[in-house]
């Protein structure tokens, strides 16, 4: 290889990368931080700063809470970080659509299960009791690490939005806002 | 280096260390400090991680290997197959070892393999720091100080100096974080909630911000300009403090790791105190892995 390839393609291919990753940071919502355009501690638009927020109702048309999370099958650790880094209508829609196939369970079932585990071999123990009519459950898909669960609590959705958001900073009144980012996606079961 | 000099004396000992690894030819030692950054940061999937120990391991104590080309191609070939699949979500000086990793392949394949890696590093650390200070004014958070403004009353591994320096109170800043936590759990457009700041914190963001715009667009410059200009001899010198004033504050040992050794790769053979700072600075970097935020935090408390 020529002495002039060996000594300025490797820094072409960095000003090549890093310009393309301008413009996608520009064009496609890529948080300045990813990509390798060298804007790392340049911008509070970090990946840390995005999230994907969730508005569900169940089968009998009631909102439900739900936690974001993306067990084995919905989508791979590296895409599930690609999201809050570029995030892709496509995708996300991939994923509110997987979701809506899945069952949903109380987060706190496998402390319960664990609990009454404890309990059962112990009946005199004092453990905490779950309360009833507290605060209302907020929910996430069952996995298959999951205790085997009671099928009346098991819940399906009817409809759900998965909805980019970011956090903004004003350094005037020291103020931290939620915005949405134009990205999201609806899932829906069609009525019978 | 022999067993009678190094018991000769402590101080004798580290002198004749220092001697044999400068002696060494310049790439060869860029190129073992580069298995050693391949191995400690090279990866953060055990899908590269297996493959980088095992190489890297390989060439580190079989000398003759060291340059061998067909290692380096695989080793390199491993790091960009493996990074470009996660492109858009690995860390920045992941970025920074796959380019690093070709100019290896380039280097043990020249017939000037020194003249390859000195001048490779030399403008991969002058584009480097060019870009991040075109964010730094694309994203304009930097001339109103909001980024580090932000950052101090947020990251927990600045507490200590937004403390000290900033005059906010642990609980305060304890309390930042929840809030935050809170507004991602309820989300809607327009909520918002106000830190807990005290005056000082806007004050000292603006002078760090400053500070990194001068200090980056210095390195920038420096490396980027061509040898001739006498100017550029403090090059190494910028480097080293921007290594020195930023990690120890923000441990990014990975990134700050991949910068000591583009700035050793270049660094002129005949500067032998640089080169020993450079070699200096790859100890001190670990030291920077010692939780020093959380003792003086407590400390300030």
């Amino acid at each position: 290889m020529g002495r002039r390839f060996d000594l300025l393609a490797v820094p072409c291919l960095l000003v090549l990368v890093a310009l393309n990753q301008i413009r996608l940071a520009h064009t496609s919502w890529l948080s300045p931080w990813k990509g390798g355009g060298f804007g790392m501690f340049s911008s509070t638009d970090d990946p840390g700063q995005r999230f994907i927020g969730t508005e569900a109702v169940d089968s009998s048309d009631r909102p439900i809470a739900i936690k974001m999370s993306f067990p084995g099958g919905i989508l791979s650790t590296s895409s599930a970080r690609r999201l809050s880094c570029i995030p892709d209508q496509g995708l996300l829609q991939l994923v509110a659509d997987q979701m809506l196939r899945l069952p949903f369970v109380p987060t706190g079932i496998r402390r319960e299960s664990l609990i009454e585990k404890v309990r059962s071999g112990n009946p005199q123990s004092r453990l905490p009791v779950p309360a009833e009519g507290g605060e209302p459950p907020v929910y996430r898909v069952l996995t298959n690490r999951d205790p085997r669960v009671d099928p009346g609590r098991l819940t399906v959705l009817r409809r759900l939005t998965l909805q980019m958001w970011r956090l903004e900073f004003d350094p005037g009144t020291c103020r931290v806002t939620v915005r949405r980012m134009p990205i999201s996606a609806t899932s829906e079961v069609s009525p019978r | 280096m022999t067993t009678a000099s190094i018991l000769s004396g402590p101080k004798r000992g580290v002198q004749v260390a220092f001697a044999d690894l400068l002696e060494q030819p310049r790439h060869l030692l860029a190129l073992r400090m580069t298995l050693l950054l391949l191995m400690l940061y090279g990866s953060t999937s055990w899908v590269l991680d297996v493959p980088l120990r095992i190489l890297c391991g390989i060439l580190l104590i079989c000398t003759p290997l060291l340059t061998s080309r067909l290692l380096w191609i695989v080793i390199a070939a491993s790091v960009v197959w493996v990074n470009a699949g996660d492109w858009y979500s690995i860390d920045n000086h992941k970025y920074l070892i796959t380019y690093w990793s070709l100019v290896a392949v380039l280097a043990v394949g020249s017939s000037d393999p020194d003249r390859v890696c000195a001048t490779n590093a030399r403008i991969l650390l002058g584009l480097c720091f060019l870009f991040a200070v075109i964010w730094k004014f694309l994203a304009g958070q930097y001339l109103d100080g909001s980024f580090l403004q932000y950052t101090l009353l947020k990251d927990s591994r600045i507490e200590a100096m937004a403390m000290g320096l900033g005059g906010t109170t642990r609980d305060g800043l304890i309390e930042n974080r929840a809030l935050i936590q809170t507004l991602r759990a309820y989300p809607s457009d327009g909520l918002s909630i106000a830190l807990n700041a005290a005056p000082g914190v806007r004050i000292l963001a603006l002078v760090l911000s400053y500070w990194t715009l001068l200090i980056e667009g210095a390195v920038a410059v420096a490396f980027l300009t061509p040898s001739r200009f006498r100017w550029v001899r403090w090059r190494d010198m910028l480097l080293i403090t921007f290594i020195a004033t930023t990690y120890f504050i923000l441990p990014v040992t990975g990134f700050a790791f991949a910068l000591a050794l583009l700035g050793f790769a270049q660094c002129e053979p005949e500067r032998k105190a640089m080169r020993v700072t450079y070699l200096l600075l790859f100890v001190a970097i670990q030291l920077t892995r010692i939780p020093w935020d959380d003792y003086v935090a407590s400390w300030i408390e």
